[in-house]
């Protein structure tokens, strides 16, 4: 007891009322309700998808949108929704794997590096400035010339681009709390270097990177896509949005819109949520902070 | 208005924050700043004190407002003011400084820069006048080589010397009224003398008046004339400084002037408790929560500002 | 905690020996000079006891902290432990000396993790309890948390949502966590309100005489050092400048230094002559490196042209009252007061 005075009573936080709510609203906006429901599609494509996306059926060439075929066909008449279905299983977990690859990389060497500084700082920053001093689609053409023409080396690839991102980002986070009170009482309270990066600093960045991520899955759906048109990404008949793209695109002056447009939807549409979602959690995450 | 009154703050309201956690920062203040006198408003946090001052220079953050009460200067309301309007009474007519120095300028432009600016804008002088005239002002503020000095940037201060050179741009064109807000706070002790002294030097000599925010008792003691206390968002006791410090009469003031004391068996004194919830409306006195004498009427009725000695002010049903 | 042997019944809790640091600071592009934090610094604590280290910023006070915490390694002078210096025990017993000297922080949100709980908190300085279980752990931090005046239902909570004296009384249950001989209290009051400043310094007291705790406090609050401390130093640019009981430092200082800060902070008690007479000018200096004399030149209204020629030593003018200062006792006889 302190002067007599009684324990000093909790309040009701009104805090967690207040983010309870703000979930609430968020969940049911619009990029995130479109996401869902293309994750939905992508995890559930066998169950949706009405034809075979894979078989071509050379009798159903170029078939115009129609109840049979939602989407029409493309050039070997396969189901065009159907394989944009498929094509979203691919898209969405190359573009998601090839990200968390990139932080689950970048954001450790990134904290280290921040935290102890010196010549390891030196290095890393070294490092990351030759990997992102390679242009982008010139070093995925010369990677999959070397070593092949698929998935994995496309997620390979993204993920060398996304490593140098994260391990600035998260770099910079960690330098002004390098100095802060917390740490200093931390290592009072008997915690080595390491523990300290892994307890401390990196919790501390998670909310910068929460707020990246989405942002850097749309640009990876879009380079998972723009690789695949050039060429260098999936190969046909394996249904992808780029290279469906990239197969229709040439059938659209003779007036066969729906072979490129309808997986050109779903690029844009994957691609605008993330990004809407990227911004608006960097909305919530800078207000509350 | 009293023509011995410079400034009057009557039944102040201000709010501020997000539309879901608003906090009612100030609950009808009203203080009096005579002519040539020097109010120092002694506040701990929560007391509303800073938004009190911000709301009379209209310049609370986006998030707030002033939702009721009057700021009277001059014969007008300075919360109905025109942004033009006011804009020429900030600089002019009533100054502010503000607790960090360093980081209230620009870092930027060059302090004598900032100095001139404003000295331009209200008075129109020319560029070169401005110029020796910021000169002169950081030489008047105890600068040495204020020449060169005017040309540094703000972060090229000390944390004094970027005091003394926020006063001086808030006297470059001699107001009526300085609003000084935490000005020592975070200076070294014998730093926080120097500046002090600098302000009631130059307030004095000018004959314009002072308010002065702090929680620190000693800095108002040593500054003022009259003292106003202030706790949760209202003026519990104000008055003449003699007054207030010789009679303390709400138990607010009591028993923040012991935690100052040292007690006889060497403990400090102190209040339990703590500040109310500003987010929500507050019946009765504010400070009930953590009075000693409290009664029941304390919980339920607000207690007004009332005179209980010529120019004595007290909000307390015992006083 | 394992068995110590003393190095004999004289030797103090903790001892500083001559404590001295450099520091490398870049003044421009080019040109680097050498800063010195600490300087010759002497002092010692017992279980029980506080000793105070005044100073202003730039005096060193922050650095001292860091030296006995064992966060950095001094350039010179030994800080004794039990009587064995301090590479004794980070080589032999490192942990345990980490266990034994902890601190309490200034602003007590920053000193905080925001992304754990505070039970988080309490737990991870239990790192170096080896003693005690997971469960046990569980319970001591619940008992520390009571210990401060704070129901248990403030475990949960986050330092965002506590007030800054509810949170400063976690940071001294944190202190407390592996269970410490000597606690570093680095301003423990100054960003709190003035009306519970008191609770806090309040039970900061009453742990010391239920652990026979060593306090070493770092303050600028006269109220805060009469109430705690027995022993005062006074720092001035890394020299320690008066030390003395806290009754004879504070009612009878001898140093100009000393007598400049204790009238800033007595504003309101002395009068304006008086204090003229006594005020130190200017801001804190930075002095070349080679510079021998003493480091309040310039500022000091007592100066004279042997103070800048001369190293000034701390000397024994009074009984346990010491004064870096050869015009102490003249300048006492000149001010009377």
């Amino acid at each position: 007891m302190i002067d007599g005075a009684v324990p000093l009573p909790v309040e009701k936080s009104g805090a967690g009322r207040v983010r309870r709510a703000h979930l609430r609203q968020w969940l049911l906006s619009p990029p995130v309700l479109i996401l869902s429901v293309l994750v939905l599609c992508a995890i559930f494509a066998p169950l949706l998808a009405p034809h075979d996306p894979t078989t071509p059926v050379p009798a159903e060439k170029l078939l115009p949108p129609s109840r049979e075929h939602w989407f029409g066909t493309d050039p070997y008449g396969m189901d065009i929704f159907s394989r944009v279905l498929y094509a979203a299983r691919i898209d969405l977990s190359v573009a998601i794997t090839s990200v968390l690859l990139g932080i689950l990389v970048g954001m450790p060497l990134g904290a280290f590096s921040g935290f102890v500084r010196g010549r390891f700082d030196e290095v890393m920053m070294r490092i990351t400035e030759i990997m992102q001093a390679f242009p982008p689609i010139l070093f995925a053409m010369a990677v999959i010339a070397a070593a092949g023409n698929n998935l994995v080396n496309l997620t390979l690839i993204l993920a060398f681009l996304n490593v140098p991102v994260y391990l600035k980002m998260v770099r910079s986070v960690t330098l002004p709390l390098q100095e802060s009170d917390f740490i200093l009482a931390a290592r009072c309270g008997g915690h080595s270097t390491l523990s300290l990066v892994g307890r401390h600093i990196i919790p501390n960045t998670l909310v910068p990177v929460f707020s990246q991520f989405s942002l850097s899955c749309a640009y990876a759906v879009q380079m998972v896509a723009g690789l695949s048109f050039i060429g260098l990404g999936v190969r046909v008949p394996q249904p992808e949005w780029g290279s469906m793209i990239s197969l229709g695109a040439s059938f659209i002056i003779f007036g066969k819109w729906w072979p490129a447009v309808f997986p050109g939807l779903a690029v844009f549409l994957t691609a605008y949520s993330l990004n809407a979602l990227g911004h608006r959690l960097r909305r919530i995450v800078l207000r509350e902070t | 208005m009293n023509q011995s009154l410079l400034l009057q703050v009557n039944d102040l309201r201000v709010e501020i924050g997000r539309s879901d956690r608003r906090v009612r920062a100030v609950r009808g203040a009203s203080l009096m700043v005579g002519r040539g006198s020097r109010l120092g408003v002694i506040g701990e946090s929560g007391s509303g004190k800073t938004m009190m001052a911000l709301a009379t220079l209209r310049l609370l953050p986006a998030t707030g407002m002033a939702t009721g009460g009057e700021v009277l200067y001059g014969g007008r309301n300075l919360l109905q003011l025109s942004e033009e309007e006011m804009q020429r009474v900030r600089g002019k007519e009533i100054s502010m400084v503000f607790q960090n120095a360093v980081s209230s300028l620009n870092p930027l432009f060059p302090v004598g820069q900032q100095i001139a600016d404003v000295y331009r804008y209200h008075e129109g002088a020319s560029r070169e006048e401005a110029r020796e005239k910021a000169i002169a002002m950081l030489d008047a503020m105890g600068i040495p080589d204020p020449a060169r000095r005017a040309r540094a940037y703000p972060h090229q201060y000390s944390g004094g010397m970027a005091q003394r050179a926020m006063i001086a741009m808030a006297l470059v064109c001699s107001p009526q009224l300085l609003i000084a807000d935490e000005p020592t706070t975070g200076l070294d002790l014998t730093i926080q003398a120097q500046v002090l002294d600098l302000i009631k030097e130059h307030i004095q000599r000018s004959e314009a008046s002072l308010l002065l925010i702090s929680h620190d008792i000693a800095v108002v003691a040593e500054s003022c004339t009259d003292m106003a206390v202030m706790y949760a968002g209202e003026v519990l006791e104000a008055g003449s400084l003699e007054d207030v410090l010789g009679k303390p009469s709400s138990p607010y003031t009591k028993a923040l002037l012991e935690c100052f004391g040292v007690k006889s068996d060497e403990r400090l004194s102190s209040i339990a408790g703590q500040v109310p919830d500003l987010r929500s409306e507050l019946v009765g006195c504010p400070f009930a929560s953590r009075c000693e004498p409290v009664q029941d009427v304390c919980r339920q009725e607000h207690p007004t500002l009332r005179e209980i000695r010529p120019k004595h002010w007290v909000a307390c049903h015992f006083a | 905690m394992g068995a110590v042997e003393s190095a004999g019944n004289n030797a103090a809790l903790l001892e500083a020996q001559n404590l001295t640091k450099h520091f490398l600071v870049r003044q421009s592009w080019t040109r680097r000079v050498v800063v010195t934090a600490v300087d010759g610094l002497t002092f010692r604590v017992e279980p029980g006891r506080t000793i105070a280290l005044v100073g202003e910023s730039g005096c060193g006070k922050t650095t001292v902290g860091k030296l006995l915490l064992g966060l950095m390694k001094q350039d010179g002078g030994v800080i004794s432990f039990r009587g064995r210096p301090l590479a004794h025990w980070t080589s032999q017993a490192p942990a345990e000396y980490r266990r034994a000297v902890q601190m309490v922080f200034q602003n007590p949100l920053a000193s905080f993790d925001p992304m754990l709980s505070i039970n988080a908190s309490l737990l991870d300085s239990m790192r170096l309890r080896g003693d005690l279980d997971r469960d046990a752990r569980r319970r001591e931090a619940i008992r520390l948390l009571e210990r401060v005046g704070l129901e248990k239902d403030f475990a949960k909570r986050y330092p965002s949502e506590m007030s800054g004296g509810q949170l400063q009384r976690v940071g001294v249950a944190r202190a407390l966590a592996p269970d410490p001989r000597v606690v570093f209290l680095d301003e423990p009051t100054s960003a709190l309100d003035m009306s519970i400043q008191g609770q806090i310094i309040n039970l900061l007291l009453d742990l010391q005489v239920e652990y026979g705790l060593a306090y070493i406090l770092v303050s600028h609050d006269l109220r805060v050092i009469r109430a705690m401390a027995h022993y005062v130093l006074v720092m001035y640019l890394g020299q320690v400048v008066e030390e003395g009981s806290v009754a004879d430092v504070l009612m009878h200082p001898l140093h100009p230094y000393t007598r400049g800060l204790l009238a800033a902070t007595l504003v309101g008690r002395l009068n304006l002559e008086q204090r003229r007479k006594v005020r130190v000018r200017g801001e804190v200096l930075q002095l070349p490196a080679d510079y021998k004399g003493c480091k309040l030149t310039r500022r000091c209204p007592f100066e004279l042209d042997r103070c800048r020629r001369d190293p000034q030593e701390l000397e024994m003018v009074l009984p346990s009252h010491q004064v870096r200062c050869w015009r102490a006792m003249h300048i006492r006889d000149q001010t009377q007061d």
